[in-house]
């Protein structure tokens, strides 16, 4: 196969990774030698990762190896130095104007979740189709309904966050990143501030929205679902990703040292 | 001198006359001080050039006596031209004095809000105008009703001294009183208490208020 640098939906844009020639807009995220500092840290060292419009990717890895930081970067929660990113075919930088429509198509659910605790449910959903998309109320309620049924919580709908429980609390977020129709949804270790019997109706839900062919990347250490779902798995470590490949090559076969000893480490 | 209370009690009506004053003027100051504190906060929260400037006006405003701060607007200003009606200058100043102190006590506000919660309506795409309006100030006021509550009753207690700028108050009666019958032990017994029966007032609104509106039990 022949590698070449990319001319990717931008005249001009001269990737510097070698990337395999694709058609225009078939990545939704395309990373390309990132790297990020904390004053003297460097958080993210030459990172470059692709991930395809339909597949689903999860990054995991030891805590501080950047996996957050990582995809925070995609919307621009926190602010690369170097390398370029692309979201759903869109440069996106520091200060860049129109950031906020490229979030729109970047969903994003947290590990803490951030559902907005004076708001009910629904109005968690509504609130950005009403402020950024400038839907009608009516029009916002019916997207919100059809999500939080589609997370199967649609009956709390008029209840506040604090009355539900963290599995539910996650599910709403999901459905609020959703009802903006995103084309990807990023995912930020959403099952971590959980407690155990809440963790299973919270993938169960991901897993469905993976079989919708929704584009994931998540930052996750639940490895059956990583080995289920994912059709990639990326391993990092200090910053770098040190290796990637299929689950099944990835729990079975790990080539890097480093993948050996966390996968020992897990399975202990 | 003897405590005259028949001289004091004929007294209270003309000094209370002032009390209409006295309550529009906290009023006005304190939403003037509310506004004025806020827009000092967003601004010093907007741009990291901006931000050194409106630390330096809030600590000028903090630093400064009121008192210096109203004879400024109404004994200086009309040297170069400038003459304000003494009630603006009053609720002008009062607002602009405790504005600094607001504006600390919105950034702690505003602090408190989990940054989560930005990161939220960031991700969603929602612009930052509509992300404070409907995400930040919301939880914000609730953090800061009860100090809100003790700077209401500050600029109340701070009324009297727009009486050196002629604003007609409950002091200012006072004044009038004393200096026409050269009793003072009376007039200001009467102040003092009316101010006490004014703050026992505003307390019990400001609890009524953040019972009803929920505060201080946090539902989350």
């Amino acid at each position: 196969m022949a590698f070449e640098t990319a001319e990717w939906n931008m005249p001009g844009v001269q990737l510097q990774s070698p990337i395999v020639q694709t058609a225009v807009g078939q990545f939704a995220v395309r990373i390309d030698n990132v790297s990020k500092w904390y004053g003297d840290f460097q958080v993210l060292r030459d990172v470059s990762l692709d991930v395809k419009v339909g597949e689903r990717v999860v990054i995991c890895g030891p805590s501080g190896s950047g996996k957050s930081t990582l995809i925070r970067c995609i919307n621009q929660l926190e602010k690369h130095q170097q390398g370029r990113i692309f979201a759903n075919g869109t440069e996106v930088s520091a200060g860049m104007k129109g950031l906020a429509q490229v979030r729109r198509e970047v969903g994003m659910v947290f590990q803490h979740f951030n559902l907005f605790p004076h708001m009910t449910v629904v109005d968690n959903c509504t609130l950005a189709l009403v402020r950024a998309r400038k839907m009608t109320r009516d029009a916002a309620e019916e997207v919100a309904m059809e999500n939080l049924k589609r997370v199967r919580i649609g009956e709390q709908a008029k209840k506040f966050p604090s009355q539900l429980s963290g599995g539910q609390q996650q599910r709403v977020a999901i459905a609020r990143a959703l009802c903006m129709k995103p084309k990807i949804m990023l995912f930020d270790e959403p099952t971590s501030a959980l407690d155990p019997e809440m963790v299973k109706e919270v993938l169960d839900v991901m897993t469905n929205l993976a079989n919708d062919n929704m584009t994931m990347l998540c930052v996750t250490h639940e490895m059956a679902f990583a080995r289920t779902v994912a059709d990639r798995i990326v391993f990092m470590d200090g910053g770098e990703i040190i290796e990637q490949a299929t689950p099944a090559e990835f729990f079975d076969h790990p080539k890097h040292p480093r993948t050996q000893k966390f996968l020992g480490q897990l399975l202990r | 001198m003897n405590f005259d209370i028949a001289f004091a009690a004929r007294i209270v009506p003309e000094i209370l006359e002032g009390i209409g004053n006295t309550i529009l003027v906290a009023i006005l100051s304190f939403v003037g001080a509310c506004a004025l504190g806020f827009f000092w906060e967003i601004l010093r929260r907007s741009h990291r050039l901006v931000r050194p400037i409106v630390q330096f006006i809030i600590d000028a405003i903090r630093s400064t006596p009121v008192l210096v701060q109203v004879y400024f607007l109404f004994f200086v200003l009309p040297y170069y031209g400038i003459v304000l009606p003494a009630m603006f200058v009053g609720i002008f100043g009062l607002s602009f004095y405790f504005s600094g102190y607001l504006a600390e006590v919105f950034k702690a506000g505003i602090d408190a809000v989990s940054a989560g919660q930005t990161e939220a309506s960031q991700a969603l795409g929602i612009g930052w105008l509509d992300t404070l309006v409907f995400v930040i100030a919301p939880q914000m006021l609730r953090n800061v009703a009860a100090p809100l509550g003790a700077y209401l009753i500050a600029i109340l207690k701070t009324t009297p001294l727009l009486a050196v700028v002629t604003v007609p108050d409950m002091l200012g009666n006072a004044f009038d009183v004393a200096s026409t019958t050269y009793r003072y032990a009376e007039p200001m017994f009467v102040v003092g208490v009316l101010f006490i029966i004014l703050a026992a007032v505003v307390v019990a609104c400001i609890g009524r208020l953040e019972k009803r509106l929920g505060l201080g039990t946090r539902h989350y």
